[in-house]
């Protein structure tokens, strides 16, 4: 038998006053819902103000974006109605059979235009070492150096047919400056456009020069102007040698950067290449230029296939997200711990 | 203005265009006018329709060429087509086989101002399918060689006469070949590469098994193979043949440029040879092969889509444009070998001149060869062209080259009848 006494008020208020973890969750109850409210008055009042883009993201981009899934998955040669076929659009691109003992690709275009497209992607990392390089020079204080930055920029602010018009005919084997300049030095330059294994690098060369100077250089200058000064006197100090600074300084506090372009510079690539070669090569020679999107381009508006056309491109959407996943589980992190 | 006044004046202005008369839109006729002076003759043409039938209005949609077919296409995908269009023979399939244009049969048939006898045998074969026509022709798309004739003095060469062979091109074409610096690159080519369709058909190939209905594309046939490989031969292996990567009008350019001496256009090429080459010039007939001659048989005719607004009126406009009156008014400015048979055989049209030998563009109707008559044939013809890149540029051989054509095409054709 308990020999405490419990007297009545304490009963009492016991009783009418509420308990202190109840009191606390009263409150952070109100407080939720008190934080609610302010949520939903705060959408009330930005929705309108977003209202715009939102509409114009739905229009432009999730209907197109839907409207190309569903076809995908039918066959559409504009002339007649869709017709549903399911994903045989897809078994006919990415299907692969065993016939007389030899593995064959349903669509053995696809494969090789998918090659070509990594190919062309070779030239990435050159572009962006290219575009850091130019940075660092354009980051100096020399007399002039605003001139020269407009200068380095004004090929990516030009018309790409017209840039590539000028280089379809800098590759002229016969009559082209390139191959003029290379006979001066006593070299046969070669037939760029003409044969496979120079088609790419020409295609590779016309691009680079394209975007050198383009935004990925401007990303770069504005990242080493924030870089502080301070860090690269104390390294000097400490007696640090200009490539010393540069490994330990500057390469790591442009990582961010450096993954930001990279992904960028991945995802332009997978996507890229139509215009270098509808204009210089016109895919060719016997396909060896032809991209993915060349080839999205070659069944959508030449051959009327708008399906397959749309399986394409998810497929290309497919690997460049793979791609960009991948780029982030390798690098995002790590360059955002560096920062 | 207030806001009444303004919506007042908006909604009177929606009725006024509700309450207009049907019949007083114009006849929208889509076409490609090309050069100032086909653009100068289409307007004499429409000014001429105004007078024979004042009713008609015309809107004009004048598409270039590099968009001209996706535009089409989009418009009718969005169900409005135009009134009348400009049709060519290796589209003309695919829209007829998938019902888009309108069976014009009967109103030729009962048409007191154009019949099917009117124009030349060759039009109606790729014109007609299953025995109903879908269009009325306007002209021919034959391809010839065309021969720079100060050239061919220099080297000490007679221009070739009508009953030439192939054989006679290839010696030719080694007499006009002239590398002046010994540095192996000629300065003077014998010929720019000569189409290979041309050189099929005069072996005696085929593409596909059955034209009207394929279901094999046959370039692994022995013809075939023979002939792309003579035609390969002329550039790889004789060294006569300059082939430009501009793969656009660059072998026109150095035809005027004198850095060839035979190259190979059609009858639209005259007009420019007229105003800017600064040598004599003619054109050739078709070499005989094998097989014979292998020319090509197609062209343009003018349809009118199944969905148009106005097909009556259209069809008068066709009527007119394709009649002797019309055709003669396109056959006048030497642009274009028309297929109506009064006119490519007047006098008119076979002196004008240049070139000297005008009869051959007529000449070379007997002997043109249709194309397959498939949906897919645009799709068939940009991988046989993309294939056959590889015989050209060196780096495969013929037969494996001509193997994958017919494979893949075969598969093509099976994927289509599905």
């Amino acid at each position: 038998m308990s020999d405490v006494l419990i007297s009545p008020k304490t009963v009492s208020e016991t009783l009418h006053k509420p308990s202190q973890k109840s009191a606390a969750s009263a409150t952070s109850q109100s407080s939720a819902i008190r934080h609610t409210k302010s949520a939903i008055d705060e959408w009330k009042t930005a929705l309108p103000f977003l209202l715009p883009s939102l509409t114009g993201i739905c229009l432009f981009t999730m209907l197109p974006l839907m409207a190309s899934a569903l076809l995908s998955l039918t066959q559409w040669d504009l002339l007649t109605s869709p017709r549903f076929v399911g994903l045989e659009n897809y078994k006919n691109l990415l299907g692969i059979s065993h016939v007389s003992g030899h593995w064959k690709a349903s669509d053995p275009d696809f494969w090789k235009y998918l090659w070509n497209t990594i190919y062309l992607m070779a030239a990435l990392p050159i572009g962006i070492a290219a575009s850091l390089i130019l940075a660092m020079l354009l980051n100096r204080r020399v007399y002039g150096h605003k001139l020269l930055r407009s200068i380095y920029f004004l090929p990516s602010m030009c018309v790409p047919v017209a840039v590539f018009l000028l280089w379809r005919w800098l590759y002229n084997a016969d009559h082209g400056l390139i191959n003029w300049a290379l006979g001066q030095l006593g070299i046969q330059g070669p037939e760029w456009v003409n044969r496979s294994a120079w088609a790419k690098p020409a295609i590779m060369l016309a691009g680079l020069w394209a975007g050198l100077g383009g935004y990925n250089m401007v990303f770069y200058l504005a990242a080493l102007q924030n870089i502080p000064a301070e860090l690269y006197e104390a390294a000097m100090l400490d007696g640090a040698s200009p490539r010393q600074k540069f490994i330990h300084i500057t390469i790591p506090l442009l990582a961010p950067t450096t993954y930001f372009i990279t992904a960028t510079s991945i995802i332009a690539g997978f996507q890229g290449g139509f215009d270098a070669a509808f204009v210089i090569t016109a895919g060719g020679p016997a396909g060896a230029t032809t991209t993915l999107m060349y080839y999205i381009y070659n069944n959508a508006f030449e051959w009327s296939k708008m399906g397959y056309a749309a399986c394409i491109s998810w497929v290309l959407f497919t690997l460049v997200f793979v791609a960009t996943w991948a780029h982030w589980k390798l690098g995002g992190r790590h360059a955002d711990q560096l920062h | 203005m207030s806001k009444t006044l303004f919506t007042a004046l908006l909604l009177l202005t929606c009725l006024l265009n509700g309450c207009r008369k049907s019949g007083t839109e114009p006849v929208v006729v889509y076409l490609r006018m090309g050069s100032p002076v086909e653009q100068g003759i289409w307007r004499e043409v429409f000014s001429a329709v105004k007078t024979r039938h004042p009713d008609i209005a015309i809107k004009v949609l004048n598409v270039p060429y590099e968009g001209y077919w996706s535009k089409l296409f989009t418009m009718c995908a969005a169900g409005n087509p135009p009134d009348m269009v400009m049709m060519e023979s290796g589209f003309y399939q695919s829209f007829v086989k998938k019902n888009t244009l309108l069976d014009l049969t009967e109103r030729i048939q009962q048409s007191r101002h154009v019949h099917v006898a009117d124009y030349h045998p060759s039009t109606m074969e790729w014109l007609t399918v299953d025995g109903r026509l879908y269009g009325l022709p306007s002209d021919t798309a034959v391809i010839l060689p065309i021969f720079n004739l100060d050239l061919f003095a220099t080297a000490g060469v007679t221009p070739p006469g009508p009953d030439w062979s192939w054989e006679d091109y290839l010696k030719i074409a080694q007499k006009l070949t002239r590398d002046e610096n010994g540095d192996g690159k000629p300065e003077i080519y014998g010929t720019g590469m000569p189409p290979w369709e041309c050189a099929v058909w005069a072996w005696g190939g085929k593409w596909v098994d059955d034209l009207e209905s394929p279901t094999r594309c046959t370039f692994d046939d022995p013809q075939v193979m023979a002939a792309i490989q003579w035609v390969a031969d002329l550039r790889l292996k004789h060294k006569v043949a300059f082939r430009s990567e501009q793969v656009q009008a660059a072998q026109p350019d150095f035809f005027l440029n004198g850095n060839i001496a035979i190259a190979w256009n059609g009858h639209w090429a005259i007009p420019d040879y007229i105003a800017k080459a600064d040598f004599k010039w003619d054109v050739g007939m078709l070499p005989l092969g094998p097989g014979g001659r292998g020319g090509w048989n197609r062209g343009s005719c003018f349809s009118i889509p199944a969905k148009a607004k106005q097909p009556d009126k259209a069809w008068r406009i066709i009527e007119f444009i394709c009649s002797e009156e019309g055709a003669k008014l396109f056959a006048g400015k030497n642009i274009m070998t028309p297929v109506h048979q009064a006119v490519i055989n007047s006098r008119e049209f076979l002196n004008m001149h240049p070139p000297e030998h005008q009869q051959y563009f007529v000449a070379a109707l007997e002997h043109g060869n249709l194309l397959p008559k498939t949906t897919a044939f645009r799709e068939l013809n940009g991988m046989i062209v993309m294939e056959l890149e590889h015989v050209w540029i060196g780096e495969e051989d013929v037969p494996s080259v001509c193997r994958r054509i017919a494979a893949k095409g075969t598969e093509l054709l099976s994927r289509e009848k599905q």
